[in-house]
């Protein structure tokens, strides 16, 4: 066989008919990738979602969707899930039948969800710091190792919350917090959180806030002095209004005129993270929890494969119509080089005539075909290995 | 030399057409016209000594070795090694440059024992017919590019790029203007000269005969009855 005759006069060709053979690879690539990519990518992130939901034993929430409430859970997303409150987070520790770590997951800084906890949560996640240290006083924050790339900071510096309304005079205020630690890098949705404290949460969301001493405030901001309405003692007490200036940054120095109103136990909290001391603990808790109407307690691996379950349902409905698609596809192209192998009939004659001999004939009709199949394959390969590492981030 | 003797070919046993030959010979470095009317058998003669066809009988011997009695693949190479082509509607590839038509033969012949030898000899050698036959400056260009009389000098330098024995030219000036049709065989004739190849070349027309050394008429009838030889007359 002359193999360079074949190539010189194959690749001559298809260079001159360059823009027919990148359609057909393209078509052909597509027509071999779309079908695995589909199956790589669910599985991928199937088996992502899985491992996180895996290493989450129960999730406590307000009754309502349980799989808004898992991906809340797992993910931080669905902020605006209905709450329940602290109170019910340590009437589930009361128990002894499980720890449970409660979270706030409403607000954002640029797109990164702050997440309210305390400092189990390191632990029940196995999180390791990078930098820094864990958050131990109100305003102090730890990053996620993507946000500190993301958003260009480092222990010592500083995020803003983001205010949920521009023009909401009497909604959340923007809190600037310290960033005191960062997370090592666990490739999972904590990558992109930024964790502080619970009652920092609330601060952001005005439920607790810093000011001058009352004694200290000029005039214009009292509304009334008297008796301490709480103590009922004759203690002089001074009533301010709303329009009082609050601290919007929590300093060593203004720290300690932080202050709640009522009682923390009835403050919001978007669920809490269950963990059984024991299979039997954990079947008694969920005994518990079925008498209950308005809280859920779920299963974040069993919710998933619900979903899941679904989600491979269409995923072979999906597949079998990009197969069918395909071979639709794959005989248009194999029309096409058909015809192109007509039209060529007079010149592989005269090839002939020449003194080309059949063997090379053949390789010269099957050089299109093969280098279109065989460049569509290779393209095929890297997309879908680009896809498997790519799917890896999706997933998480 | 080529000699042909008792040969017979029909199409497929066809009775409508016969090639009958008694006896044929062409002498090395002689330059023949083939004459006749369409459809009489020049094409079929011609490809009959190139070794694209194979007779019913008799033998077409060139330089001693029986063509007739090669297999398939031993006449293809024998047609890459000894013989060079230009046929009447140039046959050129538009997927190629001008320059690459031309070293298409060295391409097709890589890897057997043909050829003049490596691929910068037949780059010069390519060089140099272009510059004869006036095409030089349109090596880089696509045939469709050219004129028919370009076309025609593309091919023929084709044909010679290899060196070959034997010159099978299929009426390379039936689209030729009479200028043209001049200065192709002209060339042709010149060209082969210089390496002493053989020329076989059909034609119909009747002003180029006196060039050659001889013409071979075949008859209507697919026989060939008048060798202005003399001596070779088939019947």
């Amino acid at each position: 066989m002359n193999f360079s005759g074949v190539w010189f006069l194959g690749w001559r060709y298809l260079l001159r008919n360059r823009w027919k053979a990148l359609l057909l690879i393209a078509a052909f690539t597509l027509v071999w990738v779309l079908p695995v990519a589909l199956l790589l990518v669910v599985d991928r992130v199937g088996e992502n979602l899985r491992e996180r939901a895996l290493s989450t034993p129960l999730l406590a929430g307000r009754a309502g969707s349980p799989l808004e409430l898992m991906f809340n859970g797992l993910y931080f997303t669905y902020p605006d899930l209905a709450t329940m409150t602290l109170k019910e987070v340590d009437a589930i520790r009361e128990t002894g039948h499980a720890e449970a770590i409660p979270y706030y997951a409403r607000f954002s800084s640029r797109g990164f969800r702050i997440v309210g906890t305390n400092p189990d949560y390191a632990r029940f996640r196995d999180l390791k710091m990078a930098a820094g240290r864990s958050f131990l006083r109100l305003g102090e924050c730890v990053v996620g190792s993507n946000v500190a790339r993301e958003l260009d900071v480092e222990v010592g510096g500083s995020v803003i919350s983001s205010p949920e309304m521009l023009f909401d005079l009497a909604g959340v205020y923007p809190l600037k917090m310290t960033v005191v630690g960062e997370l090592a890098p666990t490739g999972t949705a904590d990558d992109d959180t930024i964790l502080v404290d619970l009652k920092t949460t609330w601060i952001i969301e005005g439920l607790g806030h810093g000011h001058q001493a009352a004694s200290d405030i000029s005039a214009e901001f009292r509304i009334g002095e008297g008796e301490d309405s709480d103590s009922g003692e004759a203690a002089e007490s001074i009533r301010l209004g709303a329009a009082v200036p609050e601290y919007n940054e929590i300093t060593p120095e203004n720290v300690d005129s932080f202050h709640f109103h009522g009682d923390v136990g009835d403050y919001p909290v978007t669920g809490a993270w269950v963990i059984p001391t024991s299979v039997k603990e954990r079947a008694l808790l969920k005994g518990d929890f079925a008498q209950l109407a308005e809280l859920q307690l779920i299963e974040p691996a069993e919710e998933l494969e619900k979903l899941l379950a679904t989600v491979f349902r269409l995923r072979g409905l999906v597949v079998a119509l990009l197969v069918l698609v395909g071979i639709a596809a794959l005989a248009l192209g194999g029309l096409v080089l058909l015809l192109s192998h007509r039209l060529r009939a007079e010149e592989f004659r005269h090839l002939a005539q020449l003194g080309t001999g059949r063997g090379m004939i053949r390789a010269l009709v099957v050089f299109e075909a093969g280098f279109v199949i065989a460049t569509s394959l290779v393209m095929s390969g890297l997309i879908l290995a680009t896809l498997n590492e790519l799917s890896q981030r999706w997933g998480q | 030399m080529i000699e042909i003797e008792k040969l017979k070919f029909s199409y497929n046993g066809s009775s409508r057409f016969e090639l009958s030959i008694e006896q044929l010979s062409i002498r090395d470095g002689e330059r023949v016209a083939l004459v006749g009317p369409s459809g009489c058998g020049k094409t079929t003669l011609l490809q009959l000594i190139g070794g694209v066809f194979v007779p019913e009988s008799g033998a077409i011997r060139f330089r001693g070795e029986a063509i007739s009695a090669l297999d398939e693949k031993a006449r293809s190479q024998y047609r890459l090694r000894e013989i060079g082509q230009v046929p009447q509607t140039f046959e050129l590839l538009d997927y190629l440059t001008v320059a690459e038509n031309i070293e298409l033969p060295y391409w097709l012949s890589s890897g057997t024992e043909s050829g003049i030898g490596s691929r910068s000899r037949v780059q010069e050698r390519c060089r140099e017919l272009a510059e004869r036959t006036g095409i030089s400056e349109l090596l880089n260009q696509r045939p469709r590019q050219l004129s028919q009389g370009e076309r025609q000098r593309t091919a023929l330098c084709r044909g010679l790029v290899m060196e070959p024995k034997l010159m099978l030219a299929d009426e390379p000036t039936g689209n030729l203007d009479p200028e043209n049709q001049d200065r192709v065989v002209d060339l042709l004739l010149a060209e082969a000269a210089r390496i002493d190849a053989t020329v076989i070349m059909i034609t119909h027309e009747p002003a180029l005969i006196p060039r050659f050394d001889r013409s071979v008429e075949v008859s209507a009838f697919a026989r060939i009855r008048r060798d202005s030889g003399g001596k070779e007359v088939a019947e």
